[in-house]
């Protein structure tokens, strides 16, 4: 049997109409906390990386000091010939290069220090993508304020509009009510226009992290071999640097040879040195197998943005994986920095 | 995903083991008081640790050059979320710029009215 329905009042008509366009704008809705978390990971893997090629590049010019300094002076000569600093070609000003620009006579410090502003500027690009996506996913973009102030001047301008033309009730074919109710009309409107929003940059979120997903994958595997030269570098400079120091703290001299004149005090803080060393370059193994673990899981959590705006809920492993390695990262070089700060005073 | 070194990888690695072979015979020797030795083998490690500098500095520019191909890209899809974002402000902006205007107009509306009563 057809039964006919009819509401009592527009109210009852519209009630319904807002709970669908408040439920549909619920599903609409960007969580921001995993762009922000992504964010702030990917900051966290440039200043660890940094961090990591600083100490590296520091030990690089320690080694390059010890051994000029125990050459013989024709050798020794050499070298601080290939170090010379002169001015640039005219094409770029305000920059020096070593005499010997020749990639094989150039002293390695200065080739760390080249990657190390490399991998910088390679993360920088990194960290500000993750920034453009954070705003794009941020609340302050869709704000709730923003939407409240519209719909508030929207229902003033309705009730000036029929108190202008004196207007009372407004006549529809389920009923009458009073001006009173243009505020459930302006809430509809407005959380309709509000939805439209949200579905737009949800949909563009999604459209834009889906065709990046290949350039994270470069990304990665980038990163992934930059903190694998990293790591070579460091066992390098380590291993170098170790021999170099160990002497000093036996009593040998520049020579090479046992001197009796090496002071006690000497050795002493060779021996301070060489345990300083230790303690950094097992701080920087950690760091930079957190780093790694971080580059590998940044393609996966650059894909979960994704799946996590199409399906709210779904696990987001891998973003919280980095943002524990990121974690991890900074509560190394904090260790660290304390290490540093208690040795010097 | 297990580090999977590429060529380069393992000569330089390769040269590193050796590296610290001789750096573990020259302690050795010191130890026994063999210094002439001692200071050959020093030397002989400083013309390989030569060589391992070389190939790490042709290491680190293979890398920078793949870096600066992929950088662009990077920087190029960060400039499409801006760009979003700025068109999504823009359209709030205007929305809400429509809705002031109304207000003006029925405010217009309110001024006109008490003029004809």
């Amino acid at each position: 049997m057809f039964i006919k329905h009819r509401f009592a009042s527009p109210f009852q008509c519209l009630l319904p109409i807002l709970m669908l366009v408040l439920a549909l704008g619920a599903c609409a809705k960007v969580q921001p906390e995993p762009f922000a978390k992504f964010s702030a990971s990917v900051q966290e893997l440039r200043s660890g990386t940094d961090n990591a090629a600083s100490l590296i590049g520091t030990w690089s010019e320690a080694r390059t000091v010890e051994v000029l300094a125990s050459l013989e002076p024709k050798a020794a000569l050499e070298k601080t010939g290939q170090m010379k600093l002169l001015p640039a070609p005219p094409d770029t000003p305000g920059t020096v290069q070593p005499a010997t620009v020749t990639s094989e006579t150039e002293p390695l410090y200065v080739k760390i220090d080249r990657f190390r502003r490399g991998l910088y500027e390679f993360n920088t690009a990194l960290v500000e993508y993750g920034k453009a996506m954070q705003a794009l996913a941020s609340p302050d973009l869709v704000s709730a304020e923003a939407f409240d102030t519209m719909r508030t001047d929207l229902n003033s301008n309705l009730k000036q509009a029929a108190g202008a033309f004196g207007v009372q009730t407004v006549e529809l074919s389920s009923g009458s009510f009073k001006v009173d109710g243009f505020a459930l009309f302006s809430t509809i409107g407005i959380e309709t226009m509000r939805n439209i929003f949200e579905q737009r940059r949800k949909d563009t979120l999604i459209d834009l992290i889906h065709n990046q997903q290949q350039a994270m994958d470069a990304v990665s595997k980038l990163g992934i071999e930059g903190i694998s030269i990293l790591r070579t570098n460091l066992r390098n400079e380590y291993n170098n640097v170790y021999s170099i120091v160990e002497n000093e703290a036996a009593g040998y001299t520049s020579k090479r040879i046992t001197s009796s004149s090496v002071n006690k005090e000497t050795r002493k803080k060779a021996a301070e040195r060489l345990v300083a060393m230790n303690k950094a370059y097992s701080n920087e193994i950690q760091v930079l197998d957190a780093l790694n673990i971080a580059y590998e899981k940044l393609p996966k959590a650059h894909a979960e943005l994704a799946v996590n705006l199409q399906k709210p809920g779904s696990p987001l492993d891998a973003i919280s994986a980095i943002y524990n390695e990121a974690k991890r990262i900074y509560t190394a070089y904090e260790a660290l920095r304390k290490q540093n700060e208690g040795s010097s005073k | 995903m297990p580090r999977e070194p590429n060529e380069k990888d393992n000569v330089i690695n390769q040269l590193m083991d050796q590296s610290d072979k001789n750096k573990k015979l020259e302690r050795d020797l010191r130890i026994e008081g063999k210094y002439e030795e001692a200071d050959r083998i020093w030397a002989a490690d400083q013309v390989l640790s030569v060589e391992i500098d070389i190939l790490l500095g042709h290491r680190m520019d293979d890398w920078k050059k793949s870096a600066n191909e992929v950088k662009p890209k990077i920087e190029a899809a960060t400039k499409k979320f801006e760009v979003a974002a700025a068109d999504i402000k823009k359209g709030i902006d205007l929305a809400k710029n429509v809705i002031k205007v109304l207000g003006y107009i029925d405010d217009l509306i309110g001024i006109a009215k008490s003029l004809l009563i």
